[in-house]
């Protein structure tokens, strides 16, 4: 069989990308689990000699200033319910938005799909102060509601437009039998936004995982950091360019999204494609 | 207004509040339907107000307030009759008398048993100070404190010291008959000195914290009221409130009718808290400022009330003037033209009369010599709100910095992320798109699309520690390339050099980015039909023609869509420019973005109003962008 050449070059360039962009990874991969000797001696792309270690890991685990292994714990604690507030009260808004009118409704739709744009540093100096009022600095909770407030706006979005494209039909007959709007949300209309809330989930957690500037401006106790917040301090602080230590931690930050994307793959890119093409 | 009517068009809302809707059983009223329905909204509603749209709003608000609020000027008094050089004395603002009143203090900066007995009056309209010659007065003491309960008008005087005596007496000062009286309550706080005392006139007690106590050489943490009409000291039950200190300085804030206590010394060591204490509740709360003064003790506060703050001067090796604005619980600096020398253990008392807080006296330590000199100084009110600010940061060399160009970064926050826009946009633009479409044609391509879209499951403050580690001169894969390729000048750290710092890290959020405009693009292609470009193919045009004549035109929704995110994206960058540089973003701020900057303006410089006003310039940078979306959306 002929091989068009056309095809060679499209696999080349593909493949080749595939491979390029795979490099940093590969790098962060080799650096973290070799003594930082051996890196800074000849790079990591060197491969002799080839030492494997986990000194890198406990290492950064354990580290007595800045350990990873409650800051992960830390950032479990938030990102569960800063996940699961956010979806049940951003879908009962999405629906309300889909099959509801109210007065000013739409008006109403538009502001939150503009929420959607302002940066956090919008809200950086009067949530420091607001938190502080109510004792939520360095206290997870106070990045729980914040979290959850901040993931709503998307998920009313996609909500919404997700439930406007159900039939009606089934509520309707649900509703003809007499069952009220929250019982015909929860027992009918949620069961059938199962994949959507999968969607949901996903990015959401992907999203509260990877926050940096929420977790710096209201968690300043090293106690109660986030893994986000260990891995600059890593890069700055307590081992300056001990390369092992610093790709262990990056690793272990990246560990749980990659975990997430890897199982839930057709969710996240689902999500992803629903917030950004339908939206 | 039509484009977002026509935007918000939705499918028909399902017929349940349509006419023909079908038949209910039981026809609830409309009031009670909608109030049903409400519960949808509300759990979202009181998220999203509370914690976005108010905080928004009071953003906005804070952008127009001005920066420069307040503007100190302090002014030396001329010498006249003078009291003598001292320090650790104490002084008062006596209201009924208009008069500032001051006591004691030690007389020799080696020898802490001369102190002075004397009782002096300053008259801030007159710019005279004058001396009492009251029958009996407390005995000589430095380190004492005095406050005037202007209920009873007197000024109260507990404690002090001189050599190795502490005192435990109560004094009232009366300044119209110009005599002291021991007050000799039953039960009183021990001997202390270096302790401070204010007057809370909402609950007409003096309020006394902290100093040092002779019998063991410890401080105090204990708190005290005196209630000068039945003569009687009261220990506050403690619990939470400071640690024991001394030579710390307390101001009562009469608006809100809150002690705030800052610094002071212990063991050795010198205290940098700040500390409010309501007498009402007995409570006592550490504030956390987002700025504040060093860590010192030995200075001195005044509560402003025209300008409703607390000032704070000097203390150990220090110079600096601070106000304190409890409603927003943070400290400022204010640097005014000219500023008294140095000092510790001087005292200062705001004069109602004059609007003025009056400074005497104090310890120079670079010199060892006591200070005779009195000040004034005058904080200047906040003007109206006005735009100010935006001038300010528009004008800014770390906004905008285009002088004396061609020149290496920094160009200024502003520029770098229109710069980012102008490399990064088209780069992961085209490059998704081009990807999506060979990855339509490779075999094996969700092993590539998982590799590229790697970058986008990656947090972005792992991403900008990942491009450190990249682009680091030794142990970074890119330097050792282009040294292997002898291009000395991209051999070492890029991320120290501001002529390759910005750039290496557009290049690097490229390699982060690509990813997403891949995988939107990959799934907008498999929307279009396969006959299209059959029909294409056989009419013979060129592959480039036919992206450019089919593919692109029939992607331009998702375009819009990958365009917009993107360059909402670029303009919230902070994570990977803070990760793979500093708060200052990098060498000279070669890197700075306006993330970066309102970050580095509210929590490293205090300078909040300014912040605020870099927030919303850059929220409306991302508003334009969003709504350029929805119309251009619309328009479909």
């Amino acid at each position: 069989m002929k091989i068009h050449p056309r095809t060679i070059v499209v696999h080349v360039l593909a493949w080749g990308a595939g491979v390029i962009w795979f490099i940093p990874f590969l790098g962060v991969l080799m650096s973290s689990i070799r003594p930082t000797a051996e890196i800074a001696r000849a790079g990591w792309w060197s491969l002799s000699p080839f030492t494997v270690t986990l000194d890198n890991f406990v290492l950064v685990l354990t580290n007595e200033i800045f350990p990873m292994l409650p800051a992960m714990g830390n950032s479990f604690l938030v990102v569960i319910p800063a996940t699961a507030i956010p979806v049940i009260v951003g879908s009962l808004a999405g629906y309300g938005f889909a099959r509801f009118s109210l007065p000013i409704r739409d008006y109403l739709f538009l502001f939150i799909v503009l929420l959607m744009a302002v940066p956090q540093m919008m809200v950086a100096i009067p949530i420091f102060g607001l938190m502080d009022d109510i004792n939520l600095v360095n206290n997870l909770l106070g990045l729980i509601i914040l979290h959850a407030a901040w993931g709503l706006p998307w998920i009313i979005l996609f909500m919404r437009n997700f439930f406007g494209q159900l039939p009606v039909e089934i509520e309707e007959a649900a509703r003809v039998d007499g069952a009220g709007d929250l019982r015909v949300f929860f027992r009918v209309v949620l069961p059938m936004a199962l994949p959507a809330l999968a969607s949901l989930i996903v990015l959401q957690f992907m999203w509260v995982w990877s926050d940096f500037f929420f977790a710096q401006i209201l968690v300043q106790d090293t106690s109660q950091f986030v893994a986000t917040q260990i891995v600059p301090r890593v890069a700055i602080g307590a081992y300056h360019r001990d390369w092992g230590a610093l790709t262990a931690a990056v690793l272990l930050v990246m560990l749980v999204p990659i975990l997430v994307y890897t199982l839930l793959q057709k969710y996240y890119i689902r999500g992803m494609i629903g917030w950004t093409v339908k939206g | 207004m039509r484009w977002l009517s026509r935007l918000l068009a939705l499918p028909p809302p399902g017929g349940i509040e349509g006419e023909q809707g079908a038949p209910r059983r039981e026809a609830s009223p409309r009031s009670k339907r909608i109030a049903s329905r409400l519960i949808f909204f509300i759990p979202a509603a009181v998220f999203i107000i509370i914690l976005i749209a108010y905080p928004i709003f009071a953003t906005l608000t804070l952008s127009f307030v001005p920066e420069a609020t307040i503007v100190g000027t302090w002014e030396e008094n001329p010498d006249g009759i003078v009291p003598e050089a001292r320090s650790g004395h104490a002084v008062t603002y006596d209201s009924a008398a208009g008069r500032l009143i001051l006591f004691g203090g030690f007389l020799d900066p080696n020898d802490d048993s001369v102190a002075s007995d004397e009782t002096w009056a300053y008259d801030a309209q007159s710019k005279e100070w004058s001396q009492a010659s009251p029958g009996t007065a407390p005995s000589p003491r430095g380190g004492s404190a005095l406050a005037y309960d202007a209920e009873s008008d007197r000024s109260v005087l507990f404690g002090g010291r001189s050599g190795n005596e502490t005192y435990d007496d109560t004094w009232g000062f009366d300044a119209n008959a110009g005599s002291w009286s021991l007050l000799a309550p039953t039960m009183s706080p021990p001997p202390l000195s270096g302790h401070a005392m204010v007057y809370d006139s909402e609950s007409d007690r003096l309020v006394l914290f902290g100093g040092i106590l002779s019998t063991t050489g410890a401080t105090s943490s204990q708190t005290w009221t005196y209630d000068f009409n039945a003569n009687s000291w009261t220990l506050m039950p403690s619990d939470g409130g400071p640690a024991g200190r001394r030579e710390h300085a307390m101001a009562y804030h009469s608006r809100l009718d809150l002690v705030v206590l800052f610094g002071g010394k212990e063991d050795g060591s010198s205290r940098g808290d700040t500390w409010e204490y309501d007498l009402n509740g007995n409570n006592w709360t550490q504030v956390i400022p987002r700025s504040s003064p060093s860590q010192r003790f030995g200075h001195a506060m005044a509560y402003d009330v025209g300008r409703d703050l607390v000032i704070l001067f000097a203390g150990r090796a220090a110079g600096e003037t601070w106000v304190y604005d409890s409603a927003s619980r943070n400290w400022q600096e204010v640097e005014p033209p000219t500023v008294p020398p140095r000092r510790q253990g001087h005292a200062m008392a705001y004069d109602e009369g004059v609007q003025r807080t009056v400074l005497f006296g104090g310890f120079a330590l670079a010199t060892n010599t006591l200070l005779g000199d009195t000040w004034t100084v005058v904080m200047a009110g906040r003007s109206a709100p006005n735009l100010d600010n935006y001038g300010t940061v528009l004008t800014s060399t770390d906004t905008i910095n285009l002088g004396g160009l061609p020149k290496p970064p920094p160009y200024g926050s502003l520029v770098h992320n229109a710069i980012w826009i102008a490399i990064h946009l088209p780069m992961t633009l085209f490059g998704g798109l081009f990807l999506a479409i060979l990855l339509r044609q490779t075999r094996g391509a969700s092993i590539v699309k998982a590799s590229i879209f790697l970058g986008m499951v990656t947090p972005m403050i792992v991403g900008g520690v990942i491009l450190r580690y990249l682009f680091e001169e030794g142990v970074g894969i890119i330097p050792q390339i282009f040294g292997a390729l002898g291009i000395v000048s991209l051999s070492g750290s890029w991320m120290a050099q501001p002529t390759t710092l910005l750039y290496g890290l557009i290049f690097g959020s490229v390699w982060m980015w690509l990813g997403f405009s891949m995988i939107i693009y990959s799934a907008g292609l498999t929307t279009i039909p396969r006959d299209y470009f059959e029909a294409a193919r056989i009419d013979g045009a060129s592959t480039f023609r036919t992206f450019w004549k089919i593919t692109f035109p029939l992607l331009k929704p998702i375009t819009l869509v990958v365009v917009t995110m993107t360059i909402l994206w670029e303009l919230k960058l902070f994570d990977i420019v803070i990760a793979a540089t500093n708060a200052a973003g990098g060498v000279g701020g070669s890197a700075d973005v306006l993330a970066l900057q309102m970050f580095r303006y509210e929590f490293r410089d205090g300078r909040t109003e300014v912040a605020a006003t870099v927030a919303t310039l850059l929220t409306v940078l991302t508003l334009v962008a969003t709504v350029w979306l929805l119309r251009r959306l619309s328009r479909r």
